[in-house]
């Protein structure tokens, strides 16, 4: 079973993801392809619901058609813990892109990584792995709160410029 | 094919201090390969892999594999350079 | 040297603690093995062929008195009172348990040390000019950016879970003396030109490295103003992260990257990348500069007399001692002062293993005659940068009483050589007793002087960690058969003219590899035009022909006796 966590607490999940093939649910928050959100925009836009997408690790945003402002969420999937790229997405989607919305980490989402992932700008998680739970349950993070790098955490960047603080407070 | 079945023991590291075991009698991990226990078909492996398997699931093992042993003169020798390296437990030099 | 302050204090002991964590939850089961080990590899922790293997990071090759006493106590407590210095310029100690690791971590943090991403497919200890800071060739002192690199290379969240490994090298002095062809990244101080006049900046070279695949890294930027290096740096990480290959190890690394792609798309992807990254966001702030560029302010030497009347005297009645000073004591930048080279290869020795003692009385002698000051090179060896010219003689006596007073640094018995297969898991052959063997047969320090200046570099694996492709003689153990063979590559160069050895002919056994060098060192000596001609020029001057007909014989080409051996 999976847990949504986000702000340091589980939480319910009020998106529903959906098949490239299924129909598209009424006023509800929903999680779609890239490939569907690019080919049923304006249906998907219609829905007056908000919008996630969900990408895989090989994502490139096309910055000039996607139109980022108008999702609510983005969904990077790591296959295997040991995947990293989807640490640069986030970095991406954080730095370059400046997407303010939720971007959240599904898969193997372990503790050990989750304080990486926070730090590159994932706020919400999927969790499935049973000891990850019940350590975020008993709110106990493994952390070095030292960084030395510009410290992006969930949608507010905590320092301009060379690390050398602590960070992650906010994610007790 | 029971006769191509080349004798096996199990060999591993204690998980706490990293020092080379092999799989003897009563689920036992042994410092010398003489003591190991050996596989001479395939059903027999599969036994000692499946004890192995649950000395990892308990955390007392890791890196379990199996490896080639020379049987003729009785107690297990290990055939590879590698191996009998490992199973005098240091370097030649 | 660099000096932790608060934040520096906090940092590595807070990853102490977690590590500490980790390995209790691995032994009470929350982690499986598959989970812990890139953690416990981020924490330089191997389990090797016969235990758990601690690499300590040395960063940039650098070390105080301080420091090199408490790795020769961390070995004498919880290992075997020894340890193997490697071409990363790191310390190993093959005899470490899980259990004690995260004390281990905690007493080297008491000295400001860590064994952070020493290995894990992650961003390495950085590499730099062993001479670094007293070099007379020097164009600015590479330890700086060296320790920025560490500082934004640890726990960088980002680049932790890589495609592979990822080691820089660097270099400010005009003499290439860190290979920096054959790292992921290397980067070399240059003076600006043209509209950059006045500058000093980067030259970037990116996908060089040995392995299976070797290749000499090939030029990424021409010039990097400095103050940009992090964010040119992230960049290029993070094109590499997001497009090196993750479905085969051997093809994972950024060298397969940069030529599949061509060095030309590679580096229109990061200059893309790099275009789009706020890089005030990023880039070193220059207050942060200035704070630790101070810690690599040079010292406050007197310039003195390059001529010492009782070293002069010495040397003409003591042949040991004129010999190690030729071969190990340097220029140095100021005048009657010297760079003292210690070789860990005396012949018969396994190359670059010190005893705890050793450690000791090495840290001892940088405390009374270096200044406090200690570098490892990637060769192995151990060298106190700065020594008085009147103070070399004590320093010689000193070392002789530790038998470390070898004098053959980059001689032929100067052998780099890995682990090999006494301690590594992944070794098809040894190391150490091939290199032993050899150095033996050229243990007279006559015949290594007559030789000359040649790089010998043993792997015991195809992953080169005794860098064998950069040989000028490399030896590659290999597994034919079930029995441990070698394969000879002649021509091989870790300097400016970078260059991988080509492979020679079929592989001996291993008690015919000395003989084998001692042929190739024949053609070598009879063919060479003078004795200022090294073995380098040689072979390239006669190329392969007379080495192969003197170890294969003319009847049989060596083509033939791979197909053989195949
Ligand atoms: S070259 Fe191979 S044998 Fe040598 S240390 Fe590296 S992996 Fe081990």
């Amino acid at each position: 079973m999976s847990k949504l966590w986000k702000n340091s607490r589980f939480v319910n999940d009020t998106f529903v993801v959906v098949d490239d093939a299924a129909p598209l649910p009424q006023a509800t928050p929903v999680i779609v392809s890239l490939k569907r959100w690019r080919e049923s925009r304006g249906e998907l836009l219609a829905l007056k619901a908000p919008i996630g997408v969900a990408v895989d690790a090989t994502a490139e945003f096309d910055v000039a058609t996607d139109d980022l402002g108008k999702l609510a969420l983005i969904a990077i999937p790591f296959a295997k813990f040991t995947d990293g790229r989807g640490y640069s997405l986030a970095r991406r989607l954080r730095d370059t892109l400046t997407f303010e919305g939720e971007v959240r980490a599904t898969g193997e989402v372990l503790i050990d990584q989750i304080p990486l992932m926070l730090r590159c700008g994932f706020d919400s998680f999927v969790v499935s792995h049973a000891p990850t739970l019940r350590t975020l349950e008993a709110g106990h993070l493994s952390v070095v709160r030292e960084v030395y790098q510009t410290a992006v955490y969930g949608r507010a960047r905590t320092t301009p410029s060379f690390g050398r603080v602590p960070v992650l407070e906010a994610a007790e | 094919m029971a006769s191509a079945f080349s004798p096996q023991v199990v060999t591993a590291n204690r998980l706490r201090v990293g020092d080379v075991v092999y799989l003897a009698a009563n689920d036992d991990w042994v410092p010398e390969l003489t003591d190991a226990s050996v596989a001479t078909d395939a059903a027999q492996l599969s036994a000692l892999e499946a004890i192995a398997a649950k000395a990892v699931a308990s955390q007392q093992v890791v890196g379990v594999y199996a490896i080639d042993v020379d049987v003729s003169a009785g107690s297990p020798k290990a055939l590879s350079v590698k191996e009998r390296i490992r199973a005098a437990r240091g370097p030649t030099v | 040297m660099y000096r932790y302050d608060e934040f520096d204090h906090a940092f590595v002991n807070s990853r102490v603690a977690q590590f500490r964590d980790q390995v209790g939850r691995r032994l009470a089961g929350d982690l499986t093995e598959d989970q812990f080990k890139p953690l416990r590899l981020q924490n330089g922790l191997y389990l090797q062929l016969h235990a758990y293997m601690l690499r300590i990071a040395v960063p940039y090759g650098v070390l105080s008195a301080r420091q090199m006493r408490k790795l020769a106590f961390i070995a004498r407590k919880w290992d075997r009172g020894f340890g193997h210095f490697t071409t990363r310029q790191n310390l190993q100690l093959n005899w470490s348990k899980l259990e004690d690791a995260p004390d281990m971590l905690a007493a080297l943090a008491e000295v400001e040390m860590h064994c952070i991403q020493t290995s894990g497919n992650c961003i390495r200890n950085t590499t730099a000019d062993p001479y670094a800071g007293v070099a007379p060739d020097e164009i600015e002192d590479p330890r700086v950016w060296a320790e920025v690199i560490r500082q934004w290379s640890s726990i960088h969240p980002e680049f932790l879970f890589l495609p592979r490994k990822f080691k820089v090298a660097i270099t400010g002095a005009a003499e290439d003396r860190a290979a920096i062809a054959f790292h992921d990244i290397g980067l070399r101080m240059v003076k600006g030109r043209g509209e950059n006049a006045g500058k000093i900046g980067f030259g970037v070279y990116v996908g060089g490295g040995q392995g299976r695949t070797p290749y000499v890294a090939l030029p990424l930027n021409d010039f990097l103003p400095r103050e940009h290096l992090l964010s040119f740096l992230e960049a290029t990480m993070r094109v590499y992260n997001l497009h090196g290959r993750r479905d085969n190890i051997y093809k994972a690394r950024i060298k397969i990257l940069v030529n599949a792609l061509g060095v030309d798309e590679f580096r229109r992807q990061v200059m893309a990348e790099w275009s789009k990254i706020e890089k005030p966001s990023i880039d070193l702030p220059a207050s942060e500069y200035q704070r630790i560029a101070k810690y690599f302010a040079p010292l406050a030497l007197a310039p003195k007399p390059n001529e010492d009347n009782v070293i002069a005297a010495r040397r003409a009645s003591d042949a040991g001692f004129a010999r190690w000073l030729r071969n190990n004591v340097m220029a140095h930048k100021i005048a009657g002062h010297r760079i003292v080279n210690i070789s860990l290869k005396e012949p018969g020795k396994v190359p670059g293993d010190a005893t705890s003692e050793q450690m000791e009385a090495v840290a001892a002698l940088a405390e009374q005659f270096g200044h406090d000051e200690i570098r490892v090179t990637y060769q192995q060896n151990l060298v106190l940068p700065t020594v008085a010219l009147s103070d070399v003689g004590k320093v010689y006596d000193a070392l002789l009483s530790s038998g470390l007073a070898t004098g053959n640094t980059e001689l032929i018995t100067d052998i780099i050589a890995c682990p090999g297969l006494d301690y590594c898991s992944l070794a098809n052959a040894r190391a150490i007793p091939v290199a032993q063997e050899i150095a033996k047969r050229f243990a007279d320090p006559a015949k290594a002087d007559d030789i000359g200046p040649l790089r010998l570099n043993i792997s015991g694996c195809i992953n080169a960690c005794g860098h064998h492709h950069a040989g000028n003689i490399g030896i590659l153990g290999v597994d034919k058969k079930g029995t441990e063979h070698y394969q000879i590559t002649l021509g091989g160069s870790p300097k400016d003219d970078a260059d991988i050895g080509s492979i020679l002919g079929p592989s001996f056994p291993a008690e015919e590899v000395p003989d084998a060098i001692e042929t190739i060192i024949g053609v070598y000596t009879s063919g060479r035009i003078s004795k200022a001609e090294s073995f380098l020029q040689t072979y390239r001057r006669l190329g392969a022909k007379p080495f192969k007909e003197a170890l294969y014989g003319p009847s049989k080409s060596s083509t033939q006796r791979i197909v053989e051996e195949v």
